[in-house]
């Protein structure tokens, strides 16, 4: 089988799944029967027969995107157009925080690397502690760091929270605060077993700065393993952004998708994050493979 | 032994004191105090003037504060931990238990389909978790006008199970590949050509390689599940169900138990008015049990990766073996003919 049919392929099972996420509801649908008591549901708990109808249903649905409609307070619109407005924010958003992530996670890096070797195991240790903080406290901190600064000396750094207006300062930061601790994290690491790479040895001996050869050599060589772990990283953030949205009232994607909860809106809006990030990384796996391919024949 | 070598080291010692710390007063709490909470109306100085109203800012009598009725939280908070953590521990579990069952016959059996089963999983790993447990938890979780459509014990059991079923698929390729990889080592080759069967392999030769990896896994999955606890309660999801009174006017869902999902879900409308410790004392207790849970996966990675201990273990043996060699007994020389 050929690169491209094999990709084709991978994409079409990785569809299949998401439909069979999009249905899952239906599984739960029961009937229900009401008496005296009250409303009771009869049948066996899981509705399997549901939803493998739903699935048909769904992929039916899907067959014609154009036409699926949301609810909005009793007047029925379709969602294209309308699902863009949001979800280009969300885009925004998310693309803003991963640059600034990783952009500060390099900068910072690359800082303590040149420290001594204790100090950046002190580093290591607050980076762990970090880590573990969820979400939710990070945008709450963060938050309430811009309020007492508000209370305290009357500026007003950002936006708190909006009705149906797009801000992106403290959101960005928000968002951007965990994946950069993270990238901080995995990017000591790749430089650390880096400097003890042969090459570096060389370049050490040729006379060269540890400086220089960190910025040239180690972190050409640090931004593959680091295009590898931002898929996890990305995934990690979808779910920030679930909460940051939330919080922060903003009207992005998955605002949209729990305000008109279907079942065909949502795995339209699985597919519209799904379809970009596929594309992304199946060609940015492509590309590493053929760069690091042509350096080796080069040799 | 493992958890003795596991608690001398002090990440892990850490972790462990502070989550079985909770879980113990939890339960002495619940036992001894009959889980009663403290309830603070008004604070009153000597002369019995009033100083403060419910509700009441952390303070050294009331460490975390008291929400709107004058309830201490950290109490409240306190008796909820067993809920939360037991069933945090317990999806971990199940998310494990299952994703070895799929796993090790994913790593055996199934290698050859990797392309398309990881094709499958990786649609997963483009959701928000969060967002899909939502999606699939509302319609069970969520009371509607006619009530429930399950009982209490069928929405715990479908939020565990479904909680469960949403990280297998990507756990259990973690583990089938980590099998696989094993199953390439040369030892066992080694035991192949020896005729070992596909059973004795794994049981002999791979579980003791497992072990570690799924126990860095268990942690990370409860921590996880703590993260999408917390996140539900900020949608209001509550665990084992979100009671909504149709009747009364708009009172917030109320949980009874006091989980923390519930309290974080209860509260969160405080943090826009001055009264911000209600809603970050239930963040901040889950924060902390995810931190102790990062210490003990961290003190347990640190031990795993130590291999002093076998060290000092060869040193004592050296150690013994050489002194008997230097006790040398008299009748070891001695001539034993006189017997004949």
């Amino acid at each position: 089988m050929n690169k491209p049919t094999r990709v084709l392929l991978q994409f079409i099972v990785a569809c299949i799944g998401i439909i069979f996420i999009g249905a899952i509801p239906k599984l739960f649908e029961v009937e229900r029967v009401f008496d005296e008591e009250g409303e009771t549901a009869t049948g066996p708990l899981f509705n399997f027969s549901g939803y493998f109808e739903g699935i048909k249903d769904l992929f039916g649905k899907l067959m014609n995107v154009s036409e699926i409609t949301y609810n909005a307070n009793g007047t029925v619109r379709p969602i294209f157009p309308k699902i863009f407005e949001p979800y280009l924010y969300s885009a925004e958003i998310l693309l803003g925080a991963l640059l600034i992530g990783i952009v500060s996670a390099i900068v910072l890096t690359y800082i303590t690397m040149l420290l001594h070797r204790k100090i950046i195991s002190g580093f290591k240790f607050v980076t762990f502690v970090l880590e573990s903080l969820p979400d939710i406290l990070v945008i709450v901190g963060v938050q309430a760091i811009i309020i007492y600064i508000f209370q305290k000396t009357g500026v007003r750094l950002f936006s708190i929270a909006v009705y149906r207006e797009n801000i992106y300062v403290l959101p960005i930061i928000c968002l951007a605060v965990l994946p950069a601790v993270q990238f901080y994290k995995v990017l000591l690491l790749i430089f650390e077993e880096e400097l003890e790479e042969h090459y570096v040895e060389l370049a050490k001996g040729k006379g060269m700065k540890k400086s220089w050869i960190l910025l040239v050599h180690v972190l050409r060589n640090a931004g593959i393993s680091m295009f590898y772990h931002s898929k996890a990283i990305l995934w990690f953030m979808l779910s920030n952004l679930v909460i940051l949205e939330y919080f922060f009232n903003l009207y992005g994607i998955t605002a949209f998708l729990l305000d008109y909860i279907t079942s065909e809106i949502f795995t339209v809006g699985l597919f519209m994050i799904f379809i970009p990030l596929f594309i992304v990384y199946t060609s940015g796996e492509f590309l590493i493979q053929k760069l690091t391919k042509r350096e080796a024949t080069n040799l | 032994m493992i958890l003795f070598r596991l608690l001398k080291n002090p990440y892990f010692l850490f972790g462990f004191l502070i989550i079985s710390g909770m879980l113990v007063g939890s339960f002495v709490h619940q036992h001894v105090f009959n889980s009663e909470i403290k309830q603070v109306m008004w604070l009153l100085d000597e002369n019995n003037d009033l100083l403060d109203a419910a509700p009441l800012p952390p303070s050294k009598d009331l460490w975390l504060g008291t929400d709107r009725d004058g309830y201490d939280l950290f109490m409240m908070l306190l008796s909820g931990a067993k809920y939360t953590l037991i069933f945090a521990f317990l999806v971990g579990f199940l998310r494990v238990f299952f994703s070895l069952c799929v796993g090790i016959l994913y790593g055996t059996f199934f290698m050859k389909y990797k392309r398309y089963i990881d094709g499958f999983v990786d649609a997963f790993h483009y959701i928000p978790l969060t967002l899909i447990s939502i999606f699939i938890l509302f319609p069970i979780l969520w009371e509607t006008p006619m009530g429930f459509t399950y009982t209490f014990a069928e929405r715990l059991i479908l939020q565990a199970l479904i909680l469960t079923l949403l990280a297998v698929p990507v756990t259990s390729v973690l583990i089938g590949n980590e099998i696989n990889e094993i199953l390439k080592r040369e030892f066992i080759l080694g035991a192949k050509t020896l005729g070992g069967s596909k059973f004795h392999i794994l049981w002999k030769h791979v579980r003791p390689h497992l072990f570690a990896r799924v126990a860095i896994i268990y942690g990370q999955q409860v921590v996880q599940v703590l993260l999408v606890l917390a996140h539900l309660g900020l949608f209001a999801l509550f665990l084992g169900g979100t009671d909504i009174c149709y009747n009364c006017m708009g009172d917030p869902p109320k949980t009874m138990t006091y989980e923390w999902s519930g309290m974080l879900g209860n509260s969160h409308m405080s943090f826009q008015t001055n009264a911000k410790w209600i809603f970050l004392a239930p963040i901040i207790f889950f924060a902390v049990s995810i931190l102790a849970m990062n210490f003990m996966i961290e003190g347990f990675k640190r031990v795993m990766t130590d291999r002093s201990y076998l060290l000092t273990k060869v040193k004592k043996k050296k150690k013994a073996s050489k002194n008997e060699n230097v006790v040398i007994q008299s009748e070891m020389f001695e001539l034993s003919s006189s017997k004949h």
